[in-house]
């Protein structure tokens, strides 16, 4: 490749921190992760009387049919079976018959039996058993927790900040672009792109906007080899910048990366290895890693802030 | 009755009880593993219930003969017969919302 960085952009003289959005916790979905922990301890047992969130089974006697039956079994309160019903048995022991009028006419219900939830309070003994490494206790888990969602919030906020900052560090760098790099970088996509149509049963070059939809986001060829020629100068200084960034922190991809890529686009998307070879060349491969070496530090360099 | 797994070699039989939540997933699709705590909330609070995961990453020709393109996709079948269906992921009240309307008609 005759194109090359001549002079880079420094990203750690980039302030990121004005671009993100500061954390803010979920506590509701933390609360109901750890109330989660107590789901496989739930314990049933054979009771006298009904309180929300226990199965009922009850008799029910009605000129309407729907309500006439012999064994009906719901959870009190769920809402499921039938919200005035269950309101009812709720309180009710064993043996114990009510009535009421319903819209649809009278029901008796007479209460056959009950099972009674418990529902355990989260405990370090139920943490232990989920195996994690270093999380041991509650606290470790709600400190767990909070990092897993951190990490997420992380994932989503940090597009925006992480395209401004790849913006400002090719447009803050100097690069001789060679122009059959360039073609090279098009036509390697493009290549691609007929590969997967034509696995698929098209010609890329008569695709409908209708085959294009849900595909790739053009309506034609045209549009397609315009878009891929757009973008073909900003992925070509990306690629530089990796391999650049990989010179100095010994990022190294080769045919061992490969073969696991192919095997797991293999198990992804149901296709034949040499169907998933003939989409995704080697070289492709390798320019797309060292490229996305550049996200993959700028993204770094971005989460220290956040 | 537990969440149970299903293969090809049982789905149909285990979808042909009085009320099914048949969970079709992929192994690595996260809002899968999303909806599937989900289902383990409702099994906690309805242990009764009848559900029924199939792996369709594992098992891709029951997800063809049963017409999945997406995961998660769930079907909800009442005496064997599919009587409603969703692809993405359900909340909760929505999941409740179809069991109500018929588990029990």
């Amino acid at each position: 490749m005759k194109s090359r960085v001549l002079q880079v952009k420094d990203y750690r003289d980039v302030d990121v921190k004005p671009l993100l959005k500061p954390f803010t916790p979920d506590e509701e979905a933390l609360e109901t992760e750890l109330r989660r922990l107590a789901n496989p301890y739930i314990r049933w047992e054979e009771g006298e009387q009904v309180s929300a969130g226990d199965q009922a089974a009850c008799r029910l006697v009605s000129d309407c049919p729907r309500f006439n039956k012999e064994k009906v079994r719901f959870v009190a309160g769920s809402g499921m079976f039938h919200q005035e019903l269950e309101a009812l048995a709720i309180g009710m022991k064993v043996g114990e018959t009510r009535k009421t009028v319903l819209p649809e006419g009278g029901v008796a219900l007479t209460l056959t039996g009950v099972m009674n939830r418990t529902v355990p309070a989260p405990s370090d003994e139920m943490v232990e058993k989920l195996g994690l490494e270093g999380v041991r206790t509650v606290t470790d888990y709600r400190a767990y927790l909070l990092a897993q969602q951190k990490e997420a919030a992380f994932k989503q906020d940090s597009y925006e900040p992480l395209n401004r900052l790849v913006r400002d560090v090719i447009d803050g760098s100097e690069f001789v672009l060679n122009r059959e790099d360039w073609a090279a970088v098009v036509n390697r996509e493009l290549d691609r792109c007929r590969a997967l149509c034509r696995q698929e049963g098209m010609v890329l070059e008569e695709m409908t906007p209708e085959q294009f939809q849900g595909r790739i986001p053009v309506k034609s060829y045209h549009e397609l080899v315009a878009m891929l020629q757009y973008e073909g100068w900003d992925k070509l200084c990306r690629y530089l910048l990796g391999c650049l960034y990989a010179e100095n922190d010994g990022f190294r991809t080769g045919e061992a990366e490969y073969g696991e890529f192919i095997a797991d686009y293999v198990r992804s998307w149901h296709v034949s290895e040499e169907n998933a070879r003939e989409a995704n060349p080697y070289d492709s491969f390798l320019f797309n890693e060292y490229a996305g070496h550049a996200y993959t530090v700028l993204k770094e360099y971005i989460r220290k802030f956040y | 009755m537990a969440i149970q797994n299903a293969d090809k070699s049982n789905f149909k039989e285990l979808i042909g009880e009085d009320f099914v939540i048949a969970d079709f997933y992929g192994t690595t699709c996260v809002p899968c593993k999303l909806f599937s705590k989900i289902l383990e909330d409702i099994e906690a609070e309805i242990p009764f219930l009848n559900i029924v995961k199939l792996n369709a990453t594992d098992n891709p020709e029951i997800a063809e003969e049963y017409g999945i393109t997406a995961v998660p996709t769930i079907h909800f079948y009442k005496g064997g017969e599919l009587v409603d269906s969703h692809v993405g992921v359900m909340q909760p009240q929505a999941v409740k919302d179809v069991i109500a309307r018929y588990m029990y008609a």
